[in-house]
């Protein structure tokens, strides 16, 4: 009877051949070619059978040897610099530099578990300023202190279109 | 005599440039920034090079360069400070540091422990700078008869050394060095013809490298190091304890020697680096020490060889990166891309067709060695304060810094999608015990690899036993072959698993 003694390479295997899937369905669509001329499937058809011998073994390892469990995971941390990530990743365009970068510290420092409200304004406040001086105003990073959606927001409301000279 | 008149024309080319106050400038912000990395926990070379690449797109390649070597050196100090005062490396190359260090500091030495480091780090800086003034472009010189099959071969036998050198499982190491590799063949072939990308027109470029490493080791390393989240106690140091008695000094001398020669010598090796030599110095010494259950006490000893050994191979490091274009450890990587994304082909051809870019930034590095020592030891009470910022504020800043940097080098908000997932890809093989770094390399060079194949292939017209007919091909393969079933042989592994856990 097989059962798994080592999680940590019973698992590694198992993504491991995932990835080895992705890889050969990937080859399927190139030209393999021959030693004397490669096509632009031969390397990574050889990187590909590697890993798979790789993973098979680690696989198995995970079958025969002991090993430690895999540990409890920081769900909260993982989410909380993940999900921040992807919001800046999303808006950055449409909400604009600062609201987008301020969002994405607060949610970020929710991450730890002694967070507190005034940490993280503060923490977003600085950071917002000192992006600002590096990346905007040092180093040109061409994008628009507040973004699309919010200039026609405020436009939609009545604010002067003037005004809006401050989102650049 | 023709040897030094070129090595003092090399030199004073490289001074030309290095001491051009813009470089300075450079050298100074990466070598603060680097000694402020080092001393914050949680905060590696790796994940901090990675964050400021962005940036350095912006300047001369010549000064970027600068830049980051500085930060790789600087982190080798501002390491050791951290593992002194406060028991934690502040990354990996201090771990063994801690060991006697902190117990120096236990003692109310932490101002001669710190001093110690400081000269040793200097002197062994110094010493690794003119090997590779001496040395570098006689290798380069012999690289140059290097043919496409013997490259390969070179570069095989690097990746052999980075998994023989590394923690943990071989196995896991040989998968993420080809994981590495295949993560590299994603986008178009040398012809053109799309590869991977499953028919999405974000991915036909391949991964963003930039977006790799930030994600797996900024963000991963930030999920990793919440995993638990402690608070951290500094040991004061007052700056007058710092000075040494003369018995000190002496006791300190023969360590530092002979740490700065192991240093340098693995250093150089691919896969080796900082850590390694940090390692075998301290083993060393515990071996010539006349008292050796000092060791784990206090030893002086102790800190003096692992931290020259440290620096030393820090420097070095770069000799196989600057002239064969083959990186020893992931922050040679980084620095590879660097180069690449600087359209500078990195080579043995680097230190004739850009001797300024070589030789200046070869200069800088003692230059910058330099600025560590006249700055560290006064500016001790700044790193401390440092240490005792918490980790729930430094690390809101390090993602909104990989947010930005990673979105600035395309303006392409996938970059950032990307990055997002990579950190949960790379924490996920931490917690499989599936070390990153060696991805890291396979990723960096696996473009460079499949190219020599090809070539070396098309060349030879198939005939795949050139690599074995060429001698110095089939020399690279049967040490890889050596160094790989050494590692395999029960009696190694034992004492391999021994050096890893001490």
């Amino acid at each position: 009877m097989l059962s798994v003694k080592n999680p940590k390479d019973f698992y590694a295997g198992v993504l491991l051949l995932c990835v080895v899937a992705v890889y050969a369905l990937g080859l399927l669509d190139l030209r393999i070619g021959s030693l004397s001329r490669p096509g632009p499937g031969y390397f990574p058809l050889i990187l590909t059978s590697l890993l798979f011998v790789f993973a098979v073994a680690i696989l198995i390892n995970g079958l025969r040897t002991k090993g430690e469990p895999i540990g409890a995971v920081p769900w909260r941390a993982m989410f909380f610099v993940t999900a921040p990530v992807i919001f800046f990743g999303a808006t950055v365009k449409g909400l604009g530099f600062v609201p987008s970068l301020a969002i994405t510290a607060i949610a970020t420092c929710m991450g730890s578990t002694q967070w507190t409200w005034k940490s993280a304004l503060l923490t977003a406040l600085v950071l917002v300023f000192f992006s600002y001086i590096v990346f905007i105003w040092g180093l040109g990073l061409p994008v628009a202190l507040c973004g699309s959606w919010l200039r026609s927001l405020f436009l939609s409301v009545g604010v002067p279109a003037t005004s809006l000279n401050l989102c650049y | 005599m023709e040897f030094f008149s070129e090595i003092g024309a090399n030199l004073s080319l490289g001074f030309s440039q290095a001491l051009t106050p813009e470089n300075l400038l450079y050298c100074f912000i990466g070598v603060f920034l680097g000694t402020a990395i080092g001393v914050l926990p949680g905060l590696g070379p790796i994940a901090t090079i990675a964050m400021l690449l962005p940036i350095t797109f912006k300047l001369e390649p010549i000064s970027a360069l600068i830049m980051l070597a500085g930060i790789y050196y600087g982190a080798q100090y501002g390491g050791s400070t951290t593992a002194i005062l406060i028991n934690l490396p502040g990354e990996s190359g201090s771990v063994v540091t801690a060991i006697d260090g902190h117990q120096l500091a236990k003692k109310g030495k932490a101002g001669l422990a710190l001093f110690t480091s400081a000269v040793g780090s200097f002197f062994a800086g110094t010493v690794a700078t003119f090997l590779i003034v001496a040395f570098a472009p006689i290798l380069a010189q012999a690289a140059l008869s290097f043919a496409p099959a013997d490259y390969f071969s070179l570069m095989l036998m690097g990746f052999v050394a980075a998994v023989v050198l590394a923690q943990g499982s071989l196995l896991k190491a040989l998968a993420m060095i080809v994981l590495g590799l295949l993560i590299a063949m994603v986008g178009p072939n040398e012809s053109g013809a799309p590869r991977f990308n499953f028919d999405s027109p974000e991915f036909s470029d391949g991964f963003d490298f930039v977006a790799l490493s930030m994600g797996v080791f900024g963000l991963g390393e930030i999920i990793r190091n919440l995993e638990d989240e402690k608070t951290r106690q500094a040991i004061r140091s007052k700056w007058r304890d710092l000075i040494p008695t003369k018995a000190e000094l002496k006791e300190m001398a023969a360590p530092i020697l002979r740490g700065t020669a192991l240093g340098s010598m693995l250093g150089i090796l691919p896969g080796g680096g900082a850590m390694l030599g940090s390692f075998a110095a301290y083993s060393l010494e515990k071996r010539m020490s006349k008292n050796p259950q000092e060791f784990g006490k206090g030893a002086l000893a102790g800190v003096a060889g692992p931290e020259s050994a440290n620096n030393a191979g820090a420097q070095t490091s770069f000799i196989p990166m600057l002239t064969l274009g083959i990186p020893s450890n992931p922050v040679m990587a980084l620095m590879l891309g660097a180069l690449i994304i600087h359209s500078i082909i990195p080579g043995p051809k680097v230190v004739t067709e850009r001797p300024d870019l070589f030789w200046g930034v070869v200069t800088s590095m003692w230059i910058g060695n330099f600025m560590l020592l006249v700055l560290n030891l006064p500016l001790i009470g700044i790193w401390v304060k440092f240490l005792t910022i918490p980790y729930r504020l430094l690390f809101p800043a390090i993602v909104a810094m990989c947010c930005i940097g990673v979105y600035s080098v395309n303006n392409n908000p996938f970059d950032v999608f990307t990055m997002a997932a990579c950190g949960v890809a790379g924490y996920i093989l931490y917690k499989l015990d599936c070390e990153p770094a060696p991805l890291l390399l396979g990723f960096v060079i696996g473009r460079l690899m499949e190219d020599y194949f090809i070539r070396a292939m098309r060349l030879s017209f198939g005939d795949s036993s050139v690599f074995f007919t060429r001698p110095i091909s089939l020399t690279l393969l049967i040490v890889s072959a050596v160094a790989l079933i050494l590692v395999l042989l029960p009696a190694i592994r034992k004492k391999r698993e021994e050096a890893f856990a001490e």
